[in-house]
């Protein structure tokens, strides 16, 4: 009984002190959070002072504050685990400390102003400070040096403004000194477009100038001033920032072989792109196009990308009546040829490069470009909207396979018979060319000389080739003309070469008659031996 | 005896002489005719030749004069078989292949541009130099040697 209450009494001691231990943990962690929580600060003696500064291109509160560098006052002692990001939460910034942009008042249609600054003379403090702050602002200030810029010796102020030439923190990113700190993305074709849309500046690198001013007028540019949607591409998104290099130099982004990657950056992005319901396929479809394997698998530089036809700094799609032209700037001779045609004439309702070609999905054409393989279906409403109107349908075009003349043209047609008749000279002129052209291979793998016979056929492939581009002036007669000249220099070459292969088996003949005869002599002179040694024994 | 045994011994060679020794006499006629037509025939080929040329070599060819293609002017011409562009400018007179870089068509003279002209895809050639001015031909068109002796104008390989 003893021995059970002493250790009752024992128990008891323990949970208590375990209870007096746990409390006092438990406060000390308490006080630790407590301490650790600097969003709810212990109220202040009075309200926080307000900032007297300027904000812009300040983030970094405690690499002044901390110790009070400078004249910046020294943070309190219960300061001391605050972070930059809740500085504003107490602290406000006094009216007149944020300035306006330097382009609030800019008038739709004028140039940019230059930000003024004082004269660098030759400095450039903000890089001599920004260089070893570390993490962010080396990585910046480096990017600069290596820049088209940093190369050129464009300084941080042309962007930035601020005076270059003082190390004073106050006075180098002084408002008055018309420093604007980090521009808004509305701001920065502004920034770019003061000195790039300036004549008499980019005379001296040799630039363009009217790319502000294509901007301004582009979809993306349209959207950032009118609609105020600064999702939109700004001149940084695609040059970079601090980082921009020359439009011929291979590693940048605006280099004409990465042009479609960097347009499919934002344009390929379901995400990015929700909100303007504009489909996200065209880099797909354009990459297994004939313009994107030239570019992307050829690397060659002069094959379309997406700028050749939209534009870029200009960028915006290309209106149905446009078309022709901008398919017209490198398909010059098609160009030549389509508008000599029925359907040029046709004017706004004419079929266009489009109709046939497709746009990002431009395959090598050929002859099965002409004709469904099954016969179609067709109402007035297959190809115009309505019937009372000649617009077409693009949607009616959207699939390659629809792109035919008999998409159009009904199969009972005087059209269509004129259509026939240009395939069936296509076809045979084709059919000539092919059958020459083998047998010219043949002959030269046999090791013929068929110089004369590949020179007609490049001759008829001249031919061949100006009867395809002149399918687009619609004209019998004129493609019937170069069908013609075709098959008949085909068939002058065909004959070259067959004869060349016929006078290569008659020499094969001829060395098996001379092996034969070789043969002959050489026993002819084993039976003048023997007989003569039969002589002599 | 030995007489008999003799003649009994060489009946036989008698017999057979006539005939070897024609065989062989043809056999040797023989030879000797198809060695004459082995060493004839290629003579006989050189002195006649096929009709067809021998495919241009690195001989130079007459082309032309001054007057044909005055200064301004440029004109296709076959250099053994080879179509060959002669233009002439103010910077003399020059001569490039005729075969397009582009896919092998034959380049014109366009007289109004004052350019050498693809009429596949407007591939444009600068007349002076061949080098392409616009279009899709990736290479200029390669030059050839042009000599103008006493106004004759005489094109080779380069
Ligand atoms: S073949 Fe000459 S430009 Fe195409």
């Amino acid at each position: 009984m003893t021995r059970t209450h002493s250790f009752c009494k024992r128990l008891m001691g323990t949970v208590l002190w375990g209870m007096i231990l746990s409390i006092l943990i438990l406060t000390m962690i308490g006080a630790e959070l407590a301490q650790a929580q600097p969003e709810d600060p212990p109220s202040p003696q009075g309200p926080a002072p307000p900032i007297t500064h300027t904000l812009v291109g300040r983030s970094n509160c405690l690499i002044c504050h901390a110790t009070g560098f400078g004249d910046a006052a020294a943070n309190p002692p219960d300061h001391v685990d605050y972070t930059n990001d809740v500085c504003e939460d107490c602290h406000e910034a006094a009216p007149g400390t944020t300035p306006p942009s330097p382009w609030s008042d800019l008038a739709p249609d004028a140039l940019p102003q230059r930000i003024e600054h004082p004269p660098t003379e030759g400095k450039n403090s903000c890089v001599d400070c920004h260089l070893v702050l570390g993490e962010t602002h080396t990585e910046i200030s480096e990017q600069w040096q290596e820049s088209v810029h940093g190369q050129s010796d464009v300084g941080c102020v042309e962007c930035h403004g601020g005076d270059a030439r003082t190390d004073e923190m106050n006075l180098s990113m002084d408002p008055a000194s018309g420093f604007i700190g980090v521009p808004t993305r509305a701001d920065i074709p502004h920034v770019c477009g003061s000195c790039h849309a300036d004549v008499e500046e980019m005379r001296q690198y040799n630039l363009p100038t009217d790319q502000y001013v294509k901007y301004i007028e582009s979809v993306h540019g349209v959207r950032l001033q009118t609609f105020k949607d600064v999702n939109v591409a700004v001149c940084t998104d695609c040059h970079g920032t601090h980082d921009v290099k020359k439009a011929s130099d291979p590693t940048a982004a605006v280099y004409p072989l990465n042009v479609p990657e960097l347009c499919a950056s934002c344009h390929a992005d379901p995400e990015y792109m929700a909100s303007y319901n504009i489909p996200i396929d065209q880099f797909d479809i354009y990459k297994t196009s004939v313009h994107g394997r030239a570019l992307l698998e050829d690397q060659d530089v002069r094959a379309p990308s997406c700028a050749s036809c939209h534009g870029s700094h200009a960028a915006q799609p290309p209106d149905s009546e446009e078309v022709v032209n901008v398919c017209g700037k490198c398909h010059t001779a098609t160009e030549a040829y389509y508008k000599e045609s029925r359907h040029s004439r046709i004017g706004e309702n004419a079929p266009k490069c489009w109709t046939c070609h497709g746009t990002h999905d431009v395959i090598k054409p050929d002859e099965s470009m002409f004709l469904h393989e099954e016969p179609t279906e067709q109402e007035c409403t297959t190809c115009h909207v309505d019937e009372n109107t000649f617009r077409m349908d693009k949607a009616r075009f959207a699939n390659p396979e629809d792109r035919r003349c008999d998409t159009c043209h009904h199969e009972n047609s005087m059209i269509m018979v004129q259509v026939q008749a240009i395939l069936d000279a296509l076809i045979a002129a084709d059919a000539s060319y092919t059958l020459a052209e083998e047998t010219i291979q043949e002959a030269a793998t046999r090791g013929m000389i068929v110089s004369d016979a590949e020179n007609q056929l490049a001759q008829a492939r001249t031919s061949l080739i100006s009867a395809r581009a002149a399918v687009h002036t619609t004209k019998l007669p004129m493609i019937s003309q170069l069908t013609e000249d075709a098959i008949a220099s085909a068939q002058e070459a065909y004959s070259i070469a067959h004869n060349r292969l016929r006078e290569n088996e008659m020499r094969r003949l001829a060395m098996i008659i001379a092996v034969v005869v070789i043969l002959i002599n050489m026993l002819a002179f084993y039976a003048l031996k023997r007989e003569l040694y039969s002589q002599l024994d | 005896m030995s007489d008999y045994h003799d003649s009994e011994t060489t009946r036989p060679q008698r017999r057979s002489e006539p005939t070897r020794r024609r065989v062989l006499k043809f056999l040797l006629g023989f030879s000797a005719i198809s060695t004459f037509i082995g060493v004839f025939t290629p003579i006989f080929g050189y002195l006649i030749p096929p009709p067809a040329g021998s495919g241009g070599g690195g001989d130079r060819v007459l082309v032309g004069t001054l007057d044909d293609i005055p200064v301004g002017q440029g004109k296709i011409v076959p250099v053994g078989h080879k179509p060959v562009v002669v233009t002439h400018t103010d910077q003399g007179v020059k001569a490039f292949s005729a075969i397009c870089t582009h896919l092998g068509c034959i380049v014109i003279w366009d007289d109004m541009r004052k350019l050498i002209v693809c009429p596949c895809h407007d591939g444009l050639f600068n007349p002076v130099t061949g080098a392409v001015v616009s279009g899709p031909p990736p290479a200029p068109l390669p030059t050839m040697s042009v000599t103008v002796d006493n106004g004759n104008i005489y094109v080779g390989e380069a």
